[in-house]
Formats: structure tokens, C-alpha cells, sequence
């Protein structure tokens, strides 16, 4: 039942989001635009501009909600988000190497290609470190230090970056959007995302026994180093491929696995598949919020999750603190 | 049967368990006594196959280390003393986690729910089935992660000080749980502190300190004053009736016991 109403809502939404935009288009040549062809114009708005934002924005709201239900799962802490192990500001990073580089302009595959050869080396090392130590709270805190050493690294290029513009160029892609995202995106980062969901999902019956606490899932026939190798290779591939085509988007992997959790059973299992569907259904309306809140000028939406996020999640805390559990 | 020979432990280069042998016969309770940082948890751990060990560690003649997580998991189960459950799941999904080892990637069958109904009436939580693990208090708690052990429905049981904790009746429910158990055909290795509780409700004893085993056999052949003092460190008094051993703790044996 929960995952019908949100299985309705991410296709509402992807509705919407297909139907908003400032080109101004009715619904019937919108609609044939999509499908049939008509006017070439509409055409072009609808396939080329509309269709890959719609679908971007879904499939990395899934990649983030799937992969802060997992990750709050294996680390049993509802705190826990795809941020956190440093994949995403890995994968920054090695998009702004890119944009320092001047190589940005050379391909429009240079820059993902860049945050994914960022996210892979993160994952690199996360993975060497959680086989030499097998703790999860080791994979916590070497993530935090991967988020801070990547974000130092960040602002390095930031500072030695050779004109102002440069500079400003790097810091509206840090923010996260989905605009001007073309179907050559799409083919590049879905395949990645759909390898990352499968890999995460395979996950959810160690994430259950890991309710438990290490030793007693172990001890239900866990393999505890197969399954973080999953998680953290699926986070990377899901989020990686997403923070490679749209930049940073906050908040949706932390607050979306909370919001459908007192929906469920509470089994790490059972949360999911609604918080896949529960982010895109997220990063959908957000994206067309970003569209529609200041006419003028498009907001970045990671800049709006971020603004919505943050304040909702003090909210959440404050009023359940229950739930968070 | 579990059979264990030669086994020794190391955690970060300090030796925990020396050559420590010992065998579990299906249809028996064996109490694992000794004080604190004798080496019973590292014990079960190593037992359970969630630590590494030299030495080897037999199950009906197959090697331990050799059988795959899930093969393992079929044939023994470990409560661990830590209670820590991460989500508020109902009582029942805890007990059910208990089938992890035997379910394939559908739902539950009829007879696993029935293992699960089984060892939450054997637990006394029945009662509290769809209530949330949190909500509860320790000692439930306890019984129900006893619970999901038992669902497991493996030969041989491994539980850490699983009576700490809980009020008398439920320590002697939980006793005659895995009585219950043996009389199946099963093993239990279950560590206790309260001497009286073990020598009660324990086919046999293994008395363990600093690593290993000093002690092994019936209850009133093995639970003397002399030992006591040993290895506890305590005097006691120890009274027989009809129903076995009675230890009442007087005093540390560094000590003069006090004068009545």
C-alpha cells in the first residue's frame, strides 16, 4: 500500500515535472512532443530538455533514498546518509580537478567521467581500509575523513582557481542541478545507478540480522566484510553516477528514510523500497519547486533541498524523536 | 557433538585461551562458570565461528573452519551478552530473524512461523508479540533475543549470560527452556554467574580461569569450598537438599569470612 501511494506519486510527479518549464507548451503538444513528434519544437523541449531532467531527477532521488536506507541499515544509525562516507564530496572533487584542469569544455563526458574516477577512488580506499580493519565504525570515521580531506581539496582548487569565473562556475556546479541535463547524461549514469540499486538491494536480508548488532548477525551466518563491500560499492556506483551528472544534492538519502519509516515495520528490509521511491518522488518535486519558486531566475536545487531539508529534519527530530529509531 | 581440541585464542597479540579442549554431547546443558576475564565469551565467540582461533573445532567430525557462514548457522546458534537491538521491531520480526539461516528469498513458510510461535510460548513473550523490542524492559528483552536463538533450531546453543538481568522465575523459565532443548536432542553451553542456578538446572559444569578450563564435571564433584576460594576468590557456604546444590556466598576468600 505505502509503496503504491509513492509508486503513484514519483509517476504524478514525473507528470509534472514534464509539463513545467519556461518554454510555454499546452498539455496536448506537450504530449505529442514526447511521444509522436508534431511540432518539431515541442519536440525537441520535450525529449532533448524535459525528458532527461524528469528522468534524472528520479533516478538519483531513488539512488539517494535507497542508499540512506542501506546505510543507516549496516551502520544501524539513523544519522547515517550517503554523504557520509565521502563518496559525494569525493565525487566533487574530482569533477572541480576537472573543471580546473580547463578539460570540462574538451567532452560532455569529461566531467562525470571526472566525479566518477573521484567517487571510484574514494571507494578505493574505504574498501583497502574495511580490509584492513574490519569495524563499521572504522568505515565511519573514514569517511569523515574522506569528506573533510576531499573538501579541502576542493577549496585548494577553489583558491588556486585562475579567474573569477572559473571559481564561479565550480561553486554553481558544487550547488546541484539538474538543469540543461541532456539524454547523453541519462545512458551515462543510469546503467551505473541500476548496477548500485541491485547491489544495495542484495543487501537487505544481512541489513535485517545486522538489527541485531555484529556478532549476533554474524552469527546468523552474516558474512559482515561481503556485506559492507556491497553497500559501499553500491552507494558509490548510485550516488557516484548521480553526483557526476547533477552535483551535490543533500538531505534526500537523510531524510527521506525517516520520513517513510513509521510507515513500515522498521525492518531495514521493509524501508527500502519506499525510500527509493519516497526520494525520487522527493528530488521530483523539488526540482520543479526550483523551477517555479522564483520565476525569474532557476534556483539550484540542491540549494533548495538543502534549505527544506535541514530545517524539516530539525523539525522531525524535535517533534518524534522516537521515530528516529 | 562439538568437539573442541587445542584451542587458543589472541586478541591483538594478547593470548586469551590456551588450549582450551571440550565437547558438547547432544541431550546435555553445560555451565560455563568462572569470573570475570576468565575467557568464556572469547570461548562461545570462537565457538560460534566469529573469531579467529588456532587449534581445532569439530562438528560431527566436519571442521569448523572449513563450513560456510550459513552452513555454520545451521548448526549452532550464539546469544550473545550484548542486548542491543537498533530498530523498535516487534517482538515477533526479532524472534523471526532467528530463520535468517534457513529461508530462502521468499516469505516465511507455515513451519517457520510455527518454529517462531514455538519459541515465543517457550520464552513466555508470546504475549508481547507486536509490541516494539524498545518498549520493553531489559529482562524481556532478554527473553526475547533468547527467543530468536532458539528459532534458530540448531544442535548446538551458545548463550552468553542469558539469565543477567532477569527475575528469578524468568531465569528458571529460561532454564528449563533449554532443559526443554536437551530433551530434543540438542546442546546448550550456557555461561552463568549464579552458582546455585547452574548447579541446578546444568547436566555439568566447566569451571573456567584466565584462559582455561580448571574445572570439569558433575556439580557436586566439582563445586567444592576449596574451589571456590580458588578460583572465585570467595568463601561460601554450600548446603545440600532435595533439589541439589544450595551456594550462599559469605565472604572474599583474601578475607576472613565474617563471624555469625
Amino acid at each position: 500500500m505505502l509503496n503504491a501511494i509513492l509508486g503513484l506519486a514519483c509517476l504524478v510527479l514525473t507528470a509534472v515535472s514534464l509539463l513545467v518549464g519556461p518554454a510555454d507548451l499546452d498539455l496536448r503538444s506537450s504530449v505529442s512532443g514526447l511521444f509522436a513528434g508534431g511540432d518539431e519544437a515541442a519536440m525537441i523541449i520535450m525529449q532533448e530538455i524535459r525528458l532527461p531532467r524528469a528522468l534524472l531527477a528520479l533516478t538519483i532521488g531513488i539512488s539517494l533514498g535507497l542508499a540512506g536506507a542501506v546505510l543507516q541499515g549496516l551502520l544501524r544509525n539513523p544519522l547515517a546518509e550517503p554523504g557520509l562516507i565521502g563518496v559525494t564530496s569525493s565525487a566533487s572533487f574530482g569533477a572541480v580537478a576537472i573543471f580546473y584542469t580547463g578539460l570540462a569544455g574538451a567532452s560532455l563526458y569529461a566531467l562525470p567521467a571526472g566525479a566518477l574516477a573521484g567517487a571510484a577512488l574514494s571507494v578505493v580506499l574505504l574498501l583497502a581500509i574495511a580490509a584492513r580493519n574490519g569495524a563499521t565504525l572504522t568505515l565511519i570515521l573514514a569517511g569523515v575523513a574522506l569528506t573533510s580531506l576531499t573538501g579541502a581539496l576542493t577549496s585548494l582548487v577553489l583558491n588556486l582557481s585562475p579567474n573569477p569565473f572559473a571559481s564561479y562556475e565550480i561553486i554553481f556546479w558544487l550547488l546541484g542541478s539538474l538543469r540543461d541535463r541532456s539524454m547523453s547524461h541519462v545512458w551515462l549514469a543510469l546503467p551505473l545507478m541500476a548496477l548500485g540499486w541491485l547491489l544495495l538491494a542484495a543487501s537487505a536480508r544481512a541489513l535485517d540480522a545486522l538489527s541485531l548488532g555484529e556478532e549476533a548477525a554474524s552469527s546468523l551466518g552474516i558474512r559482515l566484510s561481503a556485506t559492507r563491500l556491497l553497500v559501499v560499492l553500491g552507494t558509490a556506483l548510485a550516488v557516484g553516477a548521480g553526483t557526476a551528472v547533477a552535483g551535490a544534492i543533500g538531505f534526500i538519502g537523510l531524510v527521506v528514510p525517516h520520513l517513510v519509516r513509521p510507515f513500515t515495520d522498521r525492518l531495514p528490509s521493509s524501508l527500502l523500497v519506499p525510500s527509493a521511491l519516497g526520494g525520487g518522488a522527493l528530488l521530483l518535486a523539488a526540482d520543479i519547486a526550483a523551477r517555479l519558486v522564483v520565476p525569474t531566475r532557476e534556483l539550484n536545487v540542491g540549494v533548495l533541498t538543502a534549505l527544506i531539508g535541514a530545517p524539516f529534519f530539525l523539525w522531525l527530530v524535535v517533534r518524534a524523536r522516537r521515530e528516529l529509531f | 557433538m562439538l568437539t573442541a581440541r587445542n584451542l587458543s585464542v589472541s586478541l591483538s597479540g594478547r593470548p586469551i585461551l590456551h588450549d582450551v579442549a571440550l565437547s558438547l554431547q547432544p541431550g546435555e546443558v553445560v555451565g560455563l562458570l568462572g569470573p570475570n576475564g576468565a575467557g568464556k565469551s572469547t570461548l562461545m565467540r570462537s565457538l560460534s565461528g566469529l573469531l579467529p582461533f588456532s587449534g581445532t573445532v569439530e562438528l560431527d567430525g566436519q571442521d569448523l573452519a572449513a563450513m560456510s557462514d550459513r552452513v555454520r548457522a545451521r548448526e549452532i546458534a550464539f546469544l550473545p551478552q550484548a542486548r542491543a537491538i537498533a530498530w523498535p521491531l516487534s517482538v515477533e520480526n526479532v524472534v523471526r530473524l532467528g530463520r535468517s539461516p534457513w529461508r530462502g528469498f521468499g516469505a516465511l513458510s507455515p513451519n517457520d512461523l510455527a518454529i517462531v510461535a514455538d519459541a515465543m510460548q517457550a520464552m513466555d513473550v508470546a504475549d508481547l508479540a507486536d509490541r516494539p523490542v524498545t518498549e520493553l524492559s531489559g529482562g524481556e528483552q532478554a527473553r526475547v533475543l533468547a527467543a530468536r536463538a532458539m528459532a534458530q533450531t540448531t544442535p548446538i546453543l551458545l548463550a552468553d549470560e542469558p539469565v543477567s538481568g532477569l527475575d528469578p522465575a524468568h531465569q528458571m523459565t529460561m532454564m528449563a527452556a533449554f532443559r526443554r532443548l536437551a530433551g530434543q536432542r540438542r546442546a546448550i553451553l550456557v555461561s552463568l554467574h549464579d552458582l546455585t542456578l547452574a548447579a541446578r538446572w546444568c547436566d555439568r559444569l566447566v569451571v573456567m580461569a584466565r584462559g582455561r578450563i580448571v574445572a570439569e564435571g558433575k556439580p557436586a564433584d566439582i563445586m567444592t569450598g576449596e574451589r571456590l576460594r580458588e578460583v572465585f576468590g570467595i568463601t561460601a557456604h554450600i548446603a545440600h537438599d532435595e533439589c541439589g546444590l544450595i551456594f550462599a556466598p559469605t565472604g572474599l576468600a583474601a578475607l576472613e569470612p565474617p563471624k555469625v
